[in-house]
């Protein structure tokens, strides 16, 4: 990926599109960032002036209720203005392209688009045609990338581990629809993990994948032995349409982390999950609430990574004006 | 006109570079080497390589209007390509005698490269119902093709072989099979990493043996048209072995690049076939070599400016490439992986032989159907030098080698840079 399309001339954020063309220290940057974020999240007042006077339009062509709902409130806690606009992707098959409707949006004056897209490199077409000065941040693209979501997860795995390093993570279930598996196993790699694992059928593994740096198991219980991380991904119903598994109850029979496969894993291993979870479809109920997930905890540090990948974007792009301005 | 070619090399008709001092073009025909004759123009050759005009198997034009076609075809003579397989993907679509018709008429005012016109093998380009072969051919089509399109049914399939074959009408057809073909991007590591649904190399090596099969049985002339993956390669070799009439054809885009040049969801690179793996890449180079492939084609698609800006998946389809043909020819003979000489056998002699055509050769008595070609020349490509419509090459502002400076047709000066 091209890196300088997220970094600007001082290799600071400008665009948040991928974990992939970063590098360990910008992400340590983000942890460290959200870190101090969630102690303000603590606080009696939780605003921060840090986006004050900027306006962050949230750009949602795919259906999202609870990323845009933390993205809101990531920006509301930085003092943004925030625009909402759920953008029915019909309106672009209706004759008005991408680029168009950006050319409308930016006379909106706005600082910065949060953007969830069903296409994968969406973000990335937007990033590199839009005005100077504005920062993209990507709230996921189709199968390609869901860079924030992998950032909250880091910050948990952080705060329950101490680290990143020397850790095994295993990622179970449909990774071939999985902008969030991709973006894991990029920043999993980057900051040191140990080995990180994927653990599904065949049909729901893309082809080549461990080039992305990861061990392939079509078994649950290898894979899950010996794991410090248990990453389990939501099933979307539509692929037992498309042929891929025959049925739910085989699945959870299979590759549902029930208490029992659990066991497999080390005793103090954590159990994490994107949401919406389906319980009795991937995960047990027992294991979504027990005492080794680490769920909800995902949902809280959402907000603060949120706040930390926007306001160190707005930076970047703020500091990549001045250099302008002073060149000029 | 009579027009005194001086102090070049030509590559003579068994492949072979050869000095001339003159080469004389008398009202068009090649009247005489090294020998002196009454001339209005002289072309000085010194330092330029004079090469037989090639043969494109596949290029897609949607507007065939008088000046689409003026536009793409001087494109083609701006390439040293002197004749051009036209798609039948054309708006309206070529499958009635009266379009060939229009189309050959709106070509021929031209006064550029040839065009020779392929029928739509359905109606419409559907898939499921007979257009009229013998009057398409009689109205000029040199062959049949579904285009991107593929069929309803091998029984629609059989019944296509099979009435061609009753006229004796090569069929064109590449080889997709739809219930696997699907996806924007070659399925490998880059689609994974880009989240990219990626269209396997089964879904063309299945239909490549199926077809085989069927070819066989029919015996018709069957042309693979821009055939892009290792084991096709392989499968066609076998074929040709067991004594089918098969010929296969791949585009230039697939000798040069690979899927890793879509890396950050550069829509250039979009194209289809898709750009696949590097020992895709190589297998066709040595399908090229040995025989297998037949020809080099351009697949010379022109896109807007404003259809390539979109998402990955929704960017157009295709690559301008025509006019560059030789850059990536001296690509391939400088990385030594197929001689400049092997490549314009295939793009002459190879592709000619497909459409039933004689080569062009550069010899006393026949027609004019040469370029000159500065092959030492290199520059940086700018768009204003770019005379297809289509600005959708990868090597726009980039290192471009070679330059075609002038380009004879059927004995005119068609085109001179």
């Amino acid at each position: 990926m091209n890196a300088s399309l997220q970094l600007n001339n001082h290799g600071n954020l400008k665009h948040f599109l991928s974990i992939s063309g970063l590098n360990k220290e910008i992400l340590t940057a983000i942890l460290d960032t959200a870190d101090s974020f969630i102690e303000v999240g603590e606080r009696s007042i939780r605003n921060v002036p840090l986006l004050r006077g900027k306006t962050v339009a949230n750009l949602f062509f795919e259906p999202s209720t609870r990323t845009r709902s933390t993205f809101e409130l990531a920006a509301k806690r930085l003092s943004a203005d925030v625009l909402n606009l759920d953008i029915n992707t019909s309106a672009t098959s209706k004759g008005e392209s991408l680029s168009d409707m950006l050319l409308n949006l930016e006379a909106m004056a706005s600082d910065m688009f949060v953007i969830r897209h069903t296409q994968s490199g969406a973000q990335h077409f937007i990033a590199e045609s839009v005005t100077p000065g504005v920062a993209i941040i990507n709230a996921g693209d189709g199968w390609h990338a869901h860079p924030t979501q992998a950032m909250l997860d880091m910050l948990t795995i952080r705060q329950k581990k101490n680290s990143i390093e020397g850790l095994k993570v295993g990622i179970v279930g449909d990774i071939l629809h999985s902008r969030v598996a991709r973006s894991q196993i990029r920043a999993l790699n980057m900051l040191g993990a140990e080995e990180v694992r994927v653990i599904a059928p065949k049909t729901l593994l893309p082809n080549k994948i461990e080039d992305m740096g990861v061990k392939v198991f079509w078994d649950l219980q290898h894979g899950l032995s010996d794991l410090d991380v248990v990453i389990m991904l939501r099933l979307q119903k539509e692929r037992m349409q498309g042929a891929l598994l025959p049925s739910e109850g085989e699945y959870y029979k299979r590759y549902g982390l029930s208490e029992e496969a659990l066991k497999r894993a080390k005793s103090n291993a954590i159990v994490m999950h994107p949401g919406p979870i389906n319980r009795g479809v991937e995960i047990a109920s027992s294991v979504a609430d027990g005492n080794q997930s680490v769920i909800l905890d995902q949902v809280t540090n959402g907000i603060a990574v949120r706040m930390a990948v926007m306001s160190m974007a707005m930076s970047g792009q703020v500091e990549e004006r001045k250099h302008i301005e002073v060149a000029s | 006109m009579n027009i005194s070619l001086r102090n070049g090399q030509y590559l003579s008709e068994n492949g072979t570079k050869e000095s001339f001092e003159t080469i004389e073009i008398q009202d068009g025909v090649i009247a005489g080497f090294n020998v002196d004759m009454p001339s209005e123009k002289v072309i000085d050759c010194t330092n330029r390589l004079v090469l037989p005009t090639l043969t494109d198997l596949n290029v897609t034009i949607p507007q065939t209007s008088a000046q689409s076609l003026k536009t793409e075809l001087t494109a083609a003579a701006s390439g040293g390509i002197g004749r051009v397989c036209l798609s039948p993907q054309t708006s309206p679509i070529n499958d009635t005698p009266a379009i060939t018709k229009l189309i050959e008429r709106n070509a021929r005012a031209a006064g550029a490269s040839e065009l020779i016109i392929l029928g739509a093998m359905t109606k419409g380009l559907k898939g499921n119902q007979l257009s009229e072969y013998a009057e398409l051919t009689d109205a000029g089509c040199a062959g049949l093709s579904n285009a991107y399109h593929t069929l309803e049914s091998l029984a629609i399939t059989k019944h296509c072989l099979d009435y061609a074959h009753t006229f004796n009408i090569p069929i064109f057809i590449h080889p997709m099979e739809p219930s696997l073909y699907i996806g924007c991007m070659h399925n490998g590591a880059a689609s994974t990493f880009m989240g990219l649904k990626g269209i396997p190399e089964i879904a063309e090596t299945v239909a490549i043996a199926q077809l085989c099969t069927l070819a066989e049985a029919s015996g018709v002339h069957l042309h693979f048209s821009q055939v892009s993956c290792g084991d096709s390669v392989s499968l066609i070799r076998d074929a040709k072995k067991r004594g089918l009439r098969i010929t296969a054809d791949v585009a230039i885009a697939n000798l040069i690049y690979t899927d890793g040049a879509i890396d950050g969801f550069n829509s250039t690179f979009h194209t289809l076939p898709p750009l696949r793996s590097e020992s895709d890449r190589l297998a066709l180079i040595k399908g090229v070599q040995d025989g297998t492939i037949d020809a080099i084609c351009s697949g010379h698609t022109p896109c807007s400016v404003a259809n390539k800006k979109a998402p990955f998946a929704e960017a157009a389809i295709g690559m301008s490439t025509i006019e560059n043909i030789y850059h990536y020819a001296l690509t391939l003979d400088k990385a030594n992986e197929l001689p400049l000489e092997r490549f314009i056998e295939v793009m002459n002699q190879g592709a000619s032989w497909v459409i039933g055509k004689q080569a062009r050769a550069i010899s006393v008595d026949e027609k004019a159907n040469l370029s000159i070609v500065d092959v030492e020349y290199e520059r940086i490509l700018s768009d204003d030098e770019i005379v297809s419509s289509g600005l959708n090459t990868p090597l726009s502002q980039q290192h471009a080698l070679g330059r075609v400076e002038h380009t004879f047709v059927d004995g005119a000066l068609v085109f001179s840079a």
